[in-house]
């Protein structure tokens, strides 16, 4: 018996369509960028990108954000997790409409804030703090494309319960389990942005209300921002913990350590936005304190998540004849695109988690916050634990949607080595710009009148990182349309990968019940945010109306 | 011989790596240190 | 309950302890060697405050407390500090004050522990004693606009 999922296969890949087109233009700034910042004049492209309507880096900067960080990872995780979750139920959606229906509002919303962007009058890049004000539609679009991913939860949520309906008593399958309890985090964590776009960006961008009050304003971005990142990482773990040990020939080292992991995220990652805003003036030391102490707690489920994932690599290479403390890293499949790009964006996750570490631990924040630093930091987790986890997720889903072998594996291989390499060579040098250069970020850093000459190699060592990136991003397109132009076709077919646990048995009961991790994240919520956002609310004043004209 | 039993690669890995944690952090954390105080 | 493998336990233990750890330590950096970040002072608005008169912002600059103790009040507006040189000796110690009158920048001087966030309405406040000779760059550290990199103002500390 085979069930079909050619309706979801559609669903999903549109959103993946749309999401690599979106990749796509956003990436082509990245190099831009990094070249620009050497101070090399020959190397700033930006008065030529006049002619296609980039008025300056700043505009593209905020493509480059909203592109990459908005809309590639929200329309690739609606895709992909209803891939993956429909499967792991091995049931298909019970609502396919509501699904459609996200789809297009997600598109819609998307259309109405690109315009804006293209023409210049949203060049507010991808935080959009007020009061710089982007033309109303800019805010508006990107309310929609979350209420469109708000609605895709919603139609995995029905299929869920019709499922629960159908399998009293039976495990809910890890997959699945992991792609719910993202959205579940998505859903609650959004409330920030949307009170934020409903009751100040969308009403003063349209000259219903005269000002806002910008310390709000942030706070409630952020109550959205940190539990984004986890929006954007659990996809990623949800292959790590259950695809990548099957494709390395082993098996999932503890399975409810898993499933508690995600039930961690679920629980944690909303109440420590203020961690975004430790220099923020108007908050007081013990709420930032607070917070840093539950952004150490949520630091956690991935120490766990290190673990667990890497035992189950070693269950793999140990049955592939791996010998000795480190021999079995060795013997596992290296030559497999999906899976190397996958391990070395683990490998490079490790190192972006310590900079965020450093981030998150109070008044290191002082040294690293808005320098170079931080963008380093978050190249390495959601520009590449994320980003390039997703791509090489694509290197077994595009077979399996088009029924056509991946076109020129090597490629594939090397894109995720150039990948690997051009993003540690950027970082690093990032990193060490901002920690010891004390180097701002989202500036015109070849155009700074203060600009150090000490600062040239390690703007250089980006720029040539930024550079093999490129030349990794043509790589990925290049295997992605050549599968889609080739007409061969696949002798049997691809399945999604699925491991096994190694010591089978359902887990504990509570490690499948969503009512106390539910209660629990919404108790944390009031208990860590309540008293000072209605502190902070009780004392806002809605009087900054912002420049009279457009600052860019 | 060496049927899996136990992770002991990956024990042997993450220690490593909450070594390099602490030296990483550490030298943020001496960073701040020499920028002197600020109340 | 569930079972853990033995060399998870180790490594639970020590990644809670490491956390505790690097808590602590920054904890006693905080609260015992005094960097601490900056916390609520009190809200102006914004369309008045840079008006002499209103505060002491409408005069921002220098302002002598004590021998060698200043108050440093500094406007924040696209694209420029207000002042753009602030000059001092060597053992001074300065309490900035910033705040914005129109979108938000952010502050980084150079050298320095002083990095804040400048919004409208706030004002943002932190202190720095200058112990060696030298120039500081104060650097606008938020996107503010087109002019966003041309944003900047210096210290000066003669021996």
């Amino acid at each position: 018996m085979t069930l079909s999922f050619a309706r979801e296969n559609r669903i999903a890949s549109w959103h993946f369509i749309i999401a690599f087109v979106a990749l796509a233009i956003g990436l082509l700034f990245g190099p831009l960028q990094v070249w620009e910042h050497t101070g090399i004049k020959e190397l700033n492209f930006y008065p030529y990108l006049r002619a296609i309507g980039i008025q300056s880096y700043y505009q593209g900067l905020t493509l480059h954000g909203v592109l990459n960080a908005l809309v590639f990872t929200t329309f690739f995780i609606t895709g992909f997790l209803t891939f993956a979750t429909v499967r792991s139920l091995q049931k298909p959606l019970t609502i396919p409409a509501l699904s459609w229906a996200a789809l297009i509002i997600m598109v819609v919303g998307l259309l109405m804030a690109a315009v804006p962007i293209l023409l210049n009058q949203a060049t507010v890049l991808f935080t959009f703090y007020p009061p710089l004000k982007a033309n109303p539609f800019f805010y508006i679009g990107l309310t929609l494309v979350v209420v469109g991913s708000w609605v895709t939860g919603w139609s995995l949520f029905a299929t869920y319960l019709a499922w629960r309906k159908e399998n009293p008593g039976v495990q809910t399958p890890l997959i699945a389990l992991g792609s719910l309890i993202t959205m579940a985090l998505w859903q609650l964590c959004t409330l920030g942005v949307a009170v934020e776009m409903l009751t100040m960006l969308i009403p003063w961008s349209l000259g219903l209300i005269p000002g806002l009050d910008p310390l709000l304003a942030r706070t409630f971005f952020w109550f959205t921002g940190h539990p984004l990142v986890y929006f954007w990482l659990l996809p990623a773990y949800i292959s790590w913990y259950g695809m990548v040990p099957k494709m390395a020939g082993g098996k999932l080292f503890s399975e409810p350590l898993a499933r508690l992991a995600f039930w961690l995220f679920l629980l944690i990652s909303t109440p420590l936005g203020f961690h975004h805003q430790y220099v923020d003036p108007g908050i007081p030391a013990i709420w930032k304190y607070i917070h840093a102490g539950l952004t150490f707690a949520v630091f956690f489920p991935s120490m766990l998540t290190a673990f667990n994932v890497m035992a189950s690599l070693e269950i793999g290479g140990r049955a592939r004849g791996g010998t000795g403390l480190f021999g079995w890293i060795f013997r596992l499949p290296w030559n497999e695109p999906s899976f190397a790009a996958q391990t070395l964006a683990m490998i490079i996750f490790a190192f972006g988690g310590i900079s965020g570490l450093t981030n998150a631990s109070y008044n290191l924040n002082l040294v690293t916050h808005n320098t170079m630093w931080v963008p380093g930091h978050f190249h390495m987790t959601v520009g590449t634990a994320v980003a390039l986890t997703f791509m090489a997720l694509m290197y077994w889903m595009l077979p399996m949607l088009t029924g056509k072998p991946l076109r020129w594996p090597k490629l594939a291989l090397a894109q995720g080595w150039t990948w690997f390499i051009g993003m540690a060579l950027m970082a690093n040098g990032m990193h060490i710009l901002g920690l010891r250069y004390e180097l701002p970020r989202r500036s015109l850093i070849g155009a700074l009148p203060y600009f150090n000459p000490e600062w040239t190699p390690f703007l250089i060592e980006s720029a040539i990182g930024g550079t093999i990136l490129l030349i990794s991003s043509i790589l990925f397109f290049t295997v992605m349309i050549g599968t889609l132009v080739s007409k061969e076709r696949l002798a049997t077919a691809v399945e999604m990968p699925v491991a096994e646990a190694y010591e089978p048995g359902p887990a504990p009961k509570w490690l499948d019940s969503w009512r106390p991790w539910l209660a629990g994240a919404l108790a944390l919520v009031v208990v860590g945010y309540g008293p000072m956002m209605v502190q902070l609310i009780a004392q806002s004043q809605w009087n900054v109306p912002g420049p009279a004209g457009r600052l860019w | 011989m060496d049927r899996f039993k136990a992770p002991q690669g990956t024990i042997a890995v993450v220690l490593i790596y909450l070594l390099i944690i602490i030296a990483l952090w550490g030298s943020a954390y001496f960073t701040a240190l020499s920028r002197g105080v600020t109340q | 309950m569930i079972h853990i493998d033995r060399y998870e336990k180790i490594w639970i233990g020590f990644s809670i302890a490491m956390l505790a750890g690097l808590l602590i330590a920054v904890t006693v950096m905080a609260f015992g060697y005094g960097i601490q970040l900056p916390v609520e002072f009190g809200r102006v608005d914004p369309k008045t405050v840079a008006t002499p008169g209103v505060s002491p912002f409408g005069e921002p600059g220098l302002r002598e407390l004590a021998p060698g103790k200043y108050d440093a009040y500094v406007l924040a507006q696209a694209w420029r500090f207000t002042p753009n040189e602030i000059r001092l000796k060597v053992g001074d110690t300065v309490t900035f004050y910033f705040t914005s009158t129109d979108v938000q920048h952010g502050v980084k001087i150079t050298g320095t522990n002083i990095n804040m966030m400048i919004l409208p309405g706030q004002v943002s406040r932190l202190t720095h004693k200058f112990e060696n000779a030298g120039e500081h760059v104060v650097i606008c550290h938020e996107y503010c606009g087109a002019g966003h990199h041309t944003m900047f103002a210096k210290i000066i500390v003669e021996p």
